[in-house]
C-alpha cells in the first residue's frame, strides 16, 4: 500500500520551535516557545520513518525550526548517531540545516566540517535591505551577526548556499543583490518570495507591479549571474531551466510538495504532517489543523486511513486536477504549492496563487527568453 | 538682492538621494557652503575656497525627503546615486590596458543599463565623456583647446560639432573623494534675479555668457560643494545645473564621468533645459524661446 504514496524526499524536522530572531515576514507560530524535542522522541521519530515503507531512496533530512542552531551542537550529535542507527539500505541520510546564520561559532563551524551537512543561511542581501525585514527582538538589524557567522564558515572553509526573501523592495536593487553575493564569495543562492501563510497574512509582493517588476528583477538579475566569473548558481533559475528541458511532470517544480508524503515534517512534540512544511503546525478551518498524527500514537497506515488526511489528499488532487486542465505553465510546475493555494484561496481545491504568478509563470516567461532570444544589449542608447 | 522665488522660477534645487539607490553615507558631512565666487579658470568663474559646513537647519532646508521606491526624480531635485563597485571595477581594468586594446563600449553599456534599470530619466541617446584632472584645482571644466572654462551648465559646442552638451549625470570613477562645486539656482533664476536687479537684456544672453554676467553682479552669490565617494554620482536637473570639479584637497587624479546630451547648436538662450518644456510651467519653457537667441559664444 505505501507505494502509492511518497518516497520520501525530504524529512523536515522541527527540533524547536523557537527562533532567536522576530522577521516580520515569518510564518512560524509560536516561535517564542522553548519546547524542545526529547532524545525520545527523536529515535521514536526515526524509527516510524523506518517503519512507515516511505524509505525507498536516499533521502535530505532538513533540521528547520525556529532556528537550529538555538540547541547545542551536542543535541545533533545525538541526533545523527540516532538517525544512523535508524537508516537503511535503501535511504542514504543526507542532513541539512537552514539558519538564520546569528549563532554560528568555531563549535559549530567544528560540527560542520566533521558531519559534512549541507548548510543554508538566510540572508537577504546587504544589510539595507536585511535588515528592514529580519531583526531581533528588540528591533535591531541581524546583518552584522549574520555577517560574522558567514565569516566564520569562511575562516573554517564550511560550504553553504544561502536564501534571500525577496520582498517588493528588494526587486529594485538586483545590481545591489549582486555585488553582495559577489563581494562577499556567495555563489549559491535561493530567492524564496515573501509569502502569505500563516500568521504572514499579506505579502509585499501583492501590489499590482509585483509581476512586472519581479520580472525585471529577475531579468536582470539572470543577466548579471550569468555574467560572473564563475556564474552565480541560482536555484530559481537552475529548477527552472530543468524543468523547461526535461518534459516529464515527476521533474515539474512542484512535484515534491504536491505529492503525499513525499516530504513528511515532524514537529517537536511528534506531531506529524506532509505536503507543504509550512502547514506543520498551523490551524485550519477546513480541516481542523493539518497535522496528521503523532508518531509515538499513530500508525502510517492510521495516518493514511484518517479523514483529515483524505480530505487534504483528496483536495490537493483537485487543485492540481485544475491546475492541469486551465494553466499553460503546469508543465513547468506541475500544480502549484498546496500551502500558497490554502493561504492565499481558502482551498487547496484552486489554482493560481501570487506564488504562481511569481516563481512559476513570470519566472518562466524570463528563462525561456533567455533561453531563446539573443541576449539582450543596451550598447544603443550609449 | 534680487528677489527670491520669483513666480516659482528661481526656486532653488533640493538635494536628494536618488529613488531607488542606496548609499552607504548620507547627507551629514557631505555638504559645505562657500561666500561666494572669484575670477577663475581662462574666462570664467570659479569657486572661492572659504568652504564651511552647513548648519543644520541650512541642510534640512536643502534635503528633500527619500521619496518612495516608485517615485521618479523630479526635475527640481539633484539625486545622488551609487554605481555598483563591479562597473568602476570594470571601468579601471578597461583604462590600464594597452590604449590600442582598449574597449570602453562593454562597461558603458553596462552603467547606462544599471542607470536606466533605476528608472533615472535617462535621455534616449547620451554621451559618455571621462576627464582625468590633477589634484588641487578650483575648476575642471575644461574649453575647447584645453582652457579652463569655470563655472557653466552647458558646454559650447565644438567647431563642426552639431550643438552644445549639457551634463546630466557625474560620477566619481575615481579611488578618492571628489567635489562638485554647484549654484543651487535654475538658469531660468538667474535671468529672474537679472531682470529684477535691471539688467533687460539677461534674457537674450547665451548660456555661459549668462551664467559670468549673473556672477560679475551677484559675486557673493554662495555655491554648495558636494562630497561623492568613489562609486557616488549626482544626477543632475535637465533644466541646467551650474557646476564645476573641484579637486584642491585631493591627492590623487580625479576621474569623472559624465553623462552628457546634446542640446542644439549651443547658442539657445537661458531656460532652454536638456528635458525641454515637458514637466516644467509655461512660462518657464516660454522664457527662452520668445527671446532671440544671441548666436555662438565665445569662449
Amino acid at each position: 500500500m505505501n507505494e502509492r504514496f511518497g518516497p520520501l524526499d525530504l524529512l523536515v524536522v522541527q527540533p524547536t520551535p523557537f527562533c532567536n530572531i522576530d522577521c516580520s515576514y515569518c510564518y512560524l507560530p509560536d516561535r517564542g516557545s522553548r519546547t524542545r524535542m526529547r532524545p525520545d522522541l527523536l529515535e521514536r521519530t526515526f524509527a516510524w520513518v523506518g517503519e512507515s515503507g516511505l524509505v525507498r531512496k536516499p533521502y535530505t533530512i532538513v533540521w528547520h525550526a525556529g532556528e537550529p542552531l538555538v540547541l547545542p551542537p551536542a543535541f545533533y550529535e545525538d541526533a545523527f548517531a540516532i538517525a544512523a542507527r535508524f537508516s537503511s539500505s535503501e535511504g542514504a541520510v543526507t542532513h541539512a540545516f537552514q539558519t538564520n546564520g546569528t549563532l554560528i561559532d568555531d563549535r559549530w563551524c567544528a560540527l560542520f566540517e566533521k558531519t559534512g551537512v549541507c548548510l543554508g543561511v538566510s540572508i537577504d542581501g546587504p544589510s539595507f535591505l536585511h535588515d528592514a525585514r529580519r531583526k531581533t527582538r528588540g528591533g535591531r538589524g541581524t546583518h552584522d551577526r549574520v555577517m560574522a557567522g558567514i565569516g566564520r564558515l569562511r575562516q573554517h572553509g564550511v560550504p553553504f548556499h544561502v536564501i534571500s526573501v525577496l520582498t517588493r523592495d528588494a526587486l529594485d536593487y538586483p545590481d545591489e543583490l549582486h555585488a553582495f553575493y559577489v563581494e562577499n564569495g556567495i555563489e549559491q543562492i535561493g530567492f524564496n518570495v515573501e509569502e502569505i501563510e500563516g500568521p504572514n497574512r499579506d505579502s509585499s509582493l501583492s501590489a499590482d507591479d509585483a509581476t512586472v517588476r519581479y520580472r525585471e528583477f529577475m531579468s536582470r538579475f539572470f543577466d548579471l549571474a550569468m555574467g560572473s566569473d564563475p556564474p552565480l548558481r541560482i536555484r530559481e533559475f537552475d529548477n527552472m531551466i530543468s524543468a523547461v528541458m526535461y518534459t516529464g511532470e515527476e521533474r515539474s517544480l512542484s512535484a515534491q510538495e504536491a505529492t503525499a508524503f513525499a516530504i513528511l515534517s515532524v514537529d517537536c512534540k511528534g506531531n506529524l504532517s506532509t505536503f507543504s512544511p509550512e502547514l506543520l503546525g498551523l490551524p485550519s478551518d477546513v480541516y481542523g489543523g493539518f497535522d496528521l498524527g503523532n508518531v509515538s500514537t499513530s500508525t502510517f497506515a492510521q495516518l493514511v486511513a484518517s479523514s483529515r488526511f483524505q480530505a487534504m489528499s483528496r483536495d490537493v488532487d483537485a487543485g492540481i486536477a485544475k491546475c492541469r486542465r486551465e494553466c499553460g505553465y503546469f508543465r513547468f510546475c506541475g500544480g502549484g504549492a498546496p500551502a500558497n493555494k490554502y493561504f492565499e484561496n481558502g482551498s487547496f481545491d484552486s489554482t493560481e496563487t501570487m506564488f504562481c504568478r511569481l516563481q512559476r509563470k513570470a519566472l518562466a516567461e524570463v528563462v525561456l527568453s533567455k533561453m531563446q532570444g539573443p541576449r539582450p544589449r543596451c550598447a544603443d542608447a550609449a | 538682492m534680487p528677489p527670491e522665488h520669483a513666480a516659482g522660477l528661481d526656486a532653488p534645487y533640493r538635494l536628494t538621494i536618488a529613488p531607488r539607490f542606496q548609499l552607504g553615507r548620507g547627507f551629514l558631512g557631505r555638504l559645505d557652503r562657500n561666500g561666494g565666487v572669484e575670477r577663475g579658470g581662462d574666462s570664467g568663474y570659479a569657486p572661492r575656497n572659504d568652504w564651511r559646513a552647513l548648519a543644520a537647519e541650512e541642510l534640512s532646508a536643502l534635503v528633500a525627503e527619500g521619496s518612495g521606491p516608485d517615485a521618479l526624480l523630479p526635475a527640481t531635485e539633484l539625486g545622488l546615486l551609487q554605481i555598483p563597485e563591479r562597473i568602476r571595477a570594470a571601468w579601471w581594468r578597461e583604462a590600464e590596458r594597452n590604449p590600442r586594446k582598449q574597449d570602453f563600449e562593454p562597461v558603458f553599456s553596462a552603467l547606462v543599463q544599471f542607470l536606466r534599470f533605476k528608472r533615472l530619466p535617462l535621455p534616449e541617446r547620451v554621451h559618455l565623456e571621462v576627464s582625468v584632472n590633477a589634484p588641487d584645482l578650483a575648476s575642471t571644466r575644461a574649453a575647447p583647446g584645453g582652457a579652463r572654462h569655470g563655472l557653466a551648465y552647458r558646454d559650447p559646442g565644438t567647431a563642426g560639432s552639431a550643438g552644445a552638451r549639457q551634463a546630466v549625470g557625474l560620477l566619481n570613477l575615481g579611488d578618492e573623494a571628489t567635489f562638485v562645486a554647484l549654484l543651487e539656482f535654475p538658469p531660468a533664476a538667474l535671468v529672474a534675479r537679472l531682470l529684477a536687479a535691471g539688467e533687460s537684456h539677461a534674457r537674450t544672453l547665451s548660456p555661459d555668457r549668462l551664467v559670468n554676467r549673473y556672477f560679475e553682479r551677484f559675486p557673493h552669490q554662495s555655491l554648495l560643494r558636494v562630497l561623492l565617494e568613489p562609486g557616488e554620482g549626482l544626477w543632475l536637473s535637465p533644466e541646467g545645473v551650474v557646476h564645476d570639479g573641484w579637486t584642491r584637497g585631493k591627492r590623487d587624479l580625479d576621474v569623472v564621468l559624465s553623462l552628457r546630451v546634446e542640446v542644439g547648436t549651443g547658442s539657445e538662450t537661458a531656460g532652454q533645459g536638456a528635458g525641454g518644456a515637458a514637466g516644467r510651467t509655461k512660462s518657464e519653457a516660454n522664457l527662452g524661446r520668445e527671446a532671440p537667441g544671441e548666436g555662438p559664444p565665445s569662449v
